[in-house]
């Protein structure tokens, strides 16, 4: 499983292949690595943050993580992977409370940038919306398995929890979106 | 079977994903932060030593450590240094012993004066690795984790090989890359440490911080310990459970001063928050540290709250 993400294929970098097999480039230096990896991870950051300025942040932690643990870490591949993930999210559930202030100091004064493209906007506020009711793990598993496509092993991995609670999370998370949300109940109101 | 919450949920994310995008210089700034913060924990973990034991009347701290674990307070000022750009596996098993030097342009070079005729070597620096004067005005390189590797006037061995003469750094015409350039491997051994007497003090009274102001949003990692003083009046603190030693970074602006009923520290409005034998609790983060009071490899916390004696 690669570390993310919807339409994201591993890439050549400076000419060498990063494989999945766990096989891969122990040699590659850590900023060809970002690099490459860099765009999936911010665009899972923003899907956690519903917010750009805050997954530039979460990114930039990130790489502050991961820079002086780069000899140490697996080589690129499913471990990797596994282990970027998990420091993403629980760098993202640590900052939680700091990103909600920030975003509601945003929502205050912020006003979108007038080159966006306004349907990206109504996205993005739909986004921040649904996940709004969900807590830091609900909206992290949401995140992983929604938009990352992960089995309940791996949200369980980058978690730190059970399979079980992996799956009750995600339900339960359904549930509030779904009553924040009445246009998502469908006709009868049930969809499970 | 996907539900239509479901799929809202993956065709809204993917929809917000597309229309993102990954700025590369984030990485580079990561870099550059991540060296301020190895700078200011070095600098952190020393002036809890120094400026600990100087604010309450004792004027230098010795650790009892030998070797390169003193740990000096810096004055923030940095130096320039060609450094690796990542961390490298193997080198040429060459050594180069000599004189950490300061060279007129700043740059940290090793000496031979006792070479016939007198040799200079530039230094192509292990990654990671930073430079920095202390308060007495003594430069000290720090490695990748911030801590301190060896100051001036140091005699160094450093294992390694000579960079060829046409070799291209990545940082382009670097003002250190000058002469022959040794590419040091990253152990670094202090053969003799600079000749006492000049060793550092300092006036400064303030505890030293972790930059966090009351009122300010801070990180949540919290710790539960007690307030310890240690030799030459270095404050640490000591876990609930074992005999655990942690550093700390105060709030900004906290000092310590001694009085009849021992060591007390001082917030910014000159209020007593803590004394010696308090058991506190307190949030933040921790960082890694080589040495706190002399007492080893540890940690240090950084307070992002006000301590409180509270503990529930």
């Amino acid at each position: 499983m690669a570390i993310v993400a919807p339409g994201v294929q591993q890439r050549d970098v400076g000419g060498r292949l990063l494989r999945e097999g766990g096989d891969g480039v122990a040699e590659m230096p850590f900023g060809e690595w970002a690099a490459a990896h860099g765009p999936a991870l911010k665009r899972i950051a923003v899907v956690l943050c519903a917010n750009e300025s805050a997954a530039d942040d979460l990114v930039q932690d990130l790489w502050v993580k991961l820079l002086p643990r780069w000899r140490g870490l697996p080589e690129p591949g499913p471990s990797l992977d596994s282990y970027v993930r998990r420091a993403l999210v629980n760098l993202h559930i640590s900052r939680w409370r700091r990103i909600r202030r920030e975003r509601a100091k945003q929502h205050l004064v912020a006003a979108p940038e007038a080159t966006e493209n306004p349907s990206s906007i109504d996205d993005r506020s739909a986004l921040a919306e649904a996940l709004a009711p969900l807590g830091r793990r609900q909206r992290a598993a949401v995140v992983l398995r929604y938009y990352c496509d992960l089995d309940d092993a791996a949200i369980a991995d980058a978690l730190g929890c059970s399979e079980a609670t992996v799956r009750s999370q995600i339900s339960r998370a359904l549930a509030r979106v779904r009553a924040s949300a009445p246009a998502l109940q469908g006709p009868t109101g049930e969809e499970e | 079977m996907p539900t239509d919450t479901e799929d809202y949920l993956t065709g809204v994310m993917r929809r917000v994903a597309a229309h993102t995008s990954f700025d590369p210089q984030s990485i580079d700034a990561a870099t550059a932060q991540l060296r301020r913060r190895r700078l200011t924990l070095g600098a952190g973990a020393a002036a809890l030593v120094i400026a600990g034991g100087t604010a309450l009347g004792i004027t230098v701290f010795d650790g009892g450590n030998s070797g390169n674990d003193d740990v000096v307070a810096t004055t923030g000022e940095e130096l320039p240094l060609l450094t690796q750009p990542e961390p490298g596996d193997t080198y040429p098993a060459a050594n180069l012993q000599g004189t950490l030097t300061v060279a007129e342009n700043q740059c940290l070079i090793v000496e031979i004066p006792e070479a016939q005729p007198p040799q200079a070597f530039s230094v192509y620096w292990p990654f990671g690795f930073t430079a920095a004067r202390d308060a007495s005005g003594v430069a000290t390189v720090y490695d990748v984790d911030g801590a301190p590797v060896a100051r001036e006037g140091d005699e160094v061995a450093i294992g390694g090989g000579l960079m060829p003469e046409d070799f291209s750094y990545p940082q382009g015409d670097h003002p250190c890359a000058t002469g022959q350039v040794w590419l040091a491997a990253p152990e670094i051994t202090v053969v003799a440490q600079r000749p006492s007497g000049d060793a550092t003090t300092s006036a400064e009274d303030t505890l030293p911080s972790s930059g966090w102001n009351e009122g300010e949003v801070g990180h949540l990692a919290a710790f539960a310990g007690t307030l310890k003083v240690g030799e030459g009046d270095c404050l640490y603190a000591e876990h609930e459970y074992g005999r655990v030693i942690m550093g700390l970074l105060w709030p900004e602006g906290w000092t310590a001063e001694r009085d009849e009923n021992g060591v007390a520290v001082l917030d910014q409005a000159g209020e007593v928050a803590l004394r010696e034998g308090d058991r506190f609790e307190v949030a933040g983060a921790v960082h890694n540290t080589e040495q706190v009071c002399g007492q080893g490899v540890h940690q240090v916390f950084a307070m992002e709250s006000r301590p409180t004696t509270e503990i529930g």
